[in-house]
């Protein structure tokens, strides 16, 4: 199981590291725009278009590794209301529930990427862009999330850990 | 027994289109009363504009006021609505209509009412005095012009430099010169403050408006005979009427903007010429780049 | 009362979900997929709820967060900002909370030049808090003020939210823009005398380490070797949108080459320090391009079932006379903020309101910018307040989102004293636009 889910991990930290080299790719591409555009030279035409996917991207890949290091923002009113024992239950009903969701909406995702792939369907922006690729990252990002999920639920990991001397309540 | 139709529209509802779209919505309600009834659900807030499509041939909406351009994805063709230079009252005598219901229905699952708001068109509009040409028309490669997807190919082929921005950054790109020039349609114009810095407007226009109502085919199958005839008797009437409509408001907002201190910059001779038929090509182009099968047909019709 | 089951049902899943601790996004997707079933389409509408991701966080306009997280991020991974705070300190010398009052000041300066406030909160976020927080600024003083001078940039022209806002309302774009610079000012001024009122009542609040008293010699070695160079990025970021050589969303990319430049110049550069701020930009972006795409179901939803239009027409149902109806709006905006993004409380409400504004006979640009300033709040209220989600990924690990709320809190009342103001005194907003 240890090392299933380090591979996981693994998949996770490469879909992130995607992403960083994306954000480098969009600073360079703006730059070049600008520079081109300034020195009168025709800028590059499908950048924007380009950018805007690779935003796409950088929302949906880095996921499952947030989820890994916790790394998605939450909050805890009512949990903080519940006695401690009711608390550690509700604990793996909140990762259930987030294994069920990440995989509910992988089945949807993953349907259109098939649809996607074999009718050919493309979104049109400075470029026509295959919708297989756009959906992509959506069917990455949240069944490996789903994966990570699992960590949580079978025990290997806790959300709300957090360092009691850095918890500042809610 | 009523039934009711789930419509959205693809501008914000205060927007000429949005308003235009509901009155076509009131006149349908009133005919229809008792048999057929329009519910509009809401504009962007509801569907992104480019999302309406597909919203449309998966059921999840039944109506739509949107234009062909915002799914070409689906339906590439639809694009001869804006490269045409027919009027929608030609295209439905001649044919074309037909041709385009058969495309829609089978690639948009969509039944078309209307080709409504038609008869305007895109035009370039200058911060400085464009500079003419021997050959009538101008020096294009001055230009930093703001654009949409929908016709940067064509602005690009003409030698200008485009830049894509969202509407709501270009009036400070205007202020700013990172842009100097602009492309949209005169309805409109003012409301987002840009006539302050585009002094020049470049005539003729290019491209023409392409909003379309339609509806889910399976939806429109399911109406009853009776329902169907009063969507597509209003329908073939507010076609004509908001026309005039656009055509009354474009004259009108077209001379504020002068009495405002717009000037005219007419194309003409052998530049004109080359603007309007690269302006064409480059639709058509692309059109058959994503699918020929009915290009020539098309452009029969259309064309 | 129909809007009232889809409007409860809504807003009670998104508090419950939140409440038991799913994390915001995901919180955000249970409800939608609920909200789906119930109003909008079922599986059908699952598949659109995909299919409109793309339009949710494929725009341009979103670019400038990832980069300006990049460039604060580098700044400071480098070491290079050490100097630069170093510098300022020994210019500014012993004034308490020195650095709240250059946060509010540089973020307010580059609102005057960019309308994005999650692009202007992510770049002073990411370059001052990591550094407030390791000189002992209590949250309320390092957040607070970046959340405030974020929020400034869509008061203080330019504004893409006030452009929007005119255009749809049919007000004078330009003068709705001018309209916002005084009222700007006047909340820059109110968040600095917030800042001073609150290191009167804790002085703890912002430590008063001693600065070393430096001969005049030294003093100019360390601005010439730290602020100059300082001079060069922000030239990259403000001179070229001034310039007109770059859009505000372009600037943001040039900022970042800047500082990678400025690292190669003082021999500073490292692969390691670049790949870290590129993964602090990647983790922010992804936290919060999520919870983006998650609310923008929710919005749409919302819109579709009539819960909004319900809820606002009941609001306004009433007819109390102009002064009452006014408040009715704007609390109408600062509820429907919790929950919604501005450009989709824009769309819903203003069909609503401007009509309710014609009938009063109300001074349309006075109006517009009340409304703006109420909308701008909705970026700092819990639950859903984009700027708290971006502060919280550049705050240090295990901040929680009720300490950086709670810091914004007294900049959210400082904005809803201005709009009070502004209804008392008109001319507030209106004086500079009567003087074109
Ligand atoms: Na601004
Ligand atoms: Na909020």
């Amino acid at each position: 199981m240890q090392v299933f889910f380090a591979a996981v991990a693994r998949v996770s930290w490469l879909m992130a590291a995607a992403v960083k080299l994306i954000l480098a790719a969009i600073v360079i591409e703006v730059v070049a725009d600008v520079v081109l555009r300034n020195l009168n030279l025709r800028p590059i035409s499908w950048g924007v278009s380009a950018t805007e996917y690779g935003l796409v991207y950088a929302a949906f890949l880095p996921m499952p590794w947030l989820v890994h290091i916790k790394g998605h923002v939450f909050v805890e009113f009512l949990r903080k209301a519940l006695p401690i024992p009711a608390r550690a239950v509700l604990e793996r009903i909140v990762y259930a529930a987030c294994v069920i969701l990440c995989l509910y909406i992988t089945v949807f995702a993953v349907n259109s990427f098939f649809d996607a792939l074999r009718t050919g369907a493309y979104e049109t922006r400075t470029f026509d862009m295959p919708k297989w690729a756009i959906v992509a990252p959506v069917c990455l990002g949240f069944f490996f999330s789903a994966l990570e999920w699992c960590r949580f639920l079978l025990g290997f990991e806790s959300l709300y850990d957090v360092d009691p001397l850095e918890q500042e309540g809610l | 027994k009523e039934t009711t139709i789930n419509a959205v529209h693809f501008t914000p509802a205060q927007n000429t289109y949005a308003q235009s779209f509901l009155k076509f919505v009131d006149e349908v309600n009133k005919a229809g009363k008792g048999v057929v009834k329009i519910n509009v659900r809401g504009g962007p807030e509801v569907l992104p504009p480019d999302q309406q499509g597909e919203a449309q041939k998966n059921g999840l909406i039944d109506m739509l006021n949107t234009p062909a351009g915002l799914y070409l994805n689906l339906v590439p063709e639809g694009e001869a609505f804006s490269a045409s230079t027919k009027s929608p009252e030609e295209v439905r005598e001649n044919g074309g209509w037909d041709l385009m219901q058969k495309i829609y229905a089978k690639k948009g699952n969509a039944h078309l009412l209307a080709h409504i708001d038609a008869g305007a068109g895109f035009h370039i509009f200058t911060v400085d005095q464009p500079k003419k040409t021997d050959d009538g028309g101008i020096d294009w490669s001055k230009l930093k012009i703001r654009s949409s997807p929908l016709y940067r190919t064509f602005l690009e082929n003409l030698g200008a430099t485009v830049i894509v921005q969202s509407p709501g950054e270009i009036y400070t790109s205007l202020e700013r010169g990172v842009v100097n020039a602009n492309a949209y349609t005169i309805l409109g114009y003012q409301s987002f403050g840009w006539d302050k810095f585009t002094k020049y407007r470049v005539d003729p226009s290019f491209f023409q408006t392409d909003v379309l109502i339609s509806m889910n085919k399976d939806k429109w199958d399911s109406l009853s005979p009776e329902a169907q005839k009063i969507l597509t008797d209003t329908a073939k009437s507010f076609e004509k009427e908001s026309a005039e409509a656009v055509e009354k408001d474009t004259k009108e907002q077209a001379q504020q903007m002068i009495d405002a201190g717009q000037k005219i910059v007419t194309l003409s001779g052998k530049g004109k010429d080359e603007f309007l038929s690269k302006a064409s090509k480059a639709s058509w182009q692309r059109m058959e780049s994503r699918d020929p099968t009915y290009i020539s047909e098309l452009r029969k019709h259309f064309q | 009362m129909d809007w009232f089951f889809p409007f409860a049902l809504m807003v009670g899943l998104i508090l419950f979900f939140m409440g038991l601790g799913l994390p915001v996004a995901f919180a955000f997707f249970v409800t939608n997929i609920a909200g789906l079933y119930l109003f909008f389409g079922g599986s059908v509408g699952v598949d659109q709820m995909i299919s409109n991701f793309s339009a949710a966080v494929g725009t341009y306009a979103l670019a400038p967060l990832p980069l300006f997280l990049i460039m604060g991020s580098l700044f400071f991974r480098s070491g290079l900002g050490d100097g630069v705070m170093d510098a300022l300190d020994m210019c500014i010398g012993n004034l308490r909370a020195r650095l709240s009052y250059v946060v509010l000041a540089a973020g307010a300066v580059f609102s005057a030049l960019s309308g994005s406030s999650l692009a202007n909160t992510g770049m002073m976020g990411s370059l001052m808090v990591p550094e407030m927080i390791k000189r002992g600024y209590k949250a309320k003083m390092a957040y607070g003020p970046v959340l405030g001078a974020g929020s400034l940039a869509v008061v203080i022209p330019p504004s893409s939210l006030a452009v929007l806002l005119g255009s749809l309302a049919h007000i004078d774009v330009g003068a709705l823009l001018i309209a916002g610079a005084l009222p700007g000012l006047l909340l820059a001024v109110m968040f600095a005398a917030l800042i001073f009122v609150q290191t009167l009542l804790d002085p703890e609040a912002a430590p008063q380490y001693p600065v070393e008293r430096v001969p005049m010699g030294r003093k100019i070695k360390a601005i010439a070797v730290n602020i100059v160079p300082m001079g060069v990025i922000v030239f990259l970021v403000v001179g070229t949108i001034i310039l007109g050589i770059a859009t505000p969303t372009e600037s943001s990319a040039l900022g970042c080459a800047g500082v990678l430049g400025l690292l190669i110049a003082y021999r500073c550069f490292t692969w390691k320090a670049l790949w870290t701020s590129l993964d602090d930009a990647m983790r922010v972006t992804g936290m919060t391009f999520l919870i983006i795409s998650a609310s923008t179901t929710f919005s749409q939803v919302f819109a579709f079932s009539g819960a909004s239009n319900g809820f606002i027409g009941f609001v306004t149902g009433f007819d109390p006379g102009p002064y009452l109806f006014l408040f009715l709006m704007v609390c109408v905006i600062l509820i429907l903020g919790m929950f919604m993004d501005q450009v989709s409380m824009m769309l819903i409400t203003l069909p609503i309101f401007l009509p309710i504004a014609a009938h009063f006979q109300f001074d349309l640009v006075w109006f517009g910018l009340i409304l703006l300033l109420a909308f701008e709040v909705g970026f700092t209220t819990p639950p859903f307040g984009l700027l708290l989600f971006v502060m919280v990924g550049v705050a240090p690990p295990g901040t929680s989102l009720k300490t950086v709320a709670l810091s914004a809190a007294p900049f959210i009342a400082c904005t809803l004293l201005l709009i009070v103001l502004i209804v008392i005194f008109p001319q507030i907003a209106l004086f500079l636009p009567n003087l074109f």
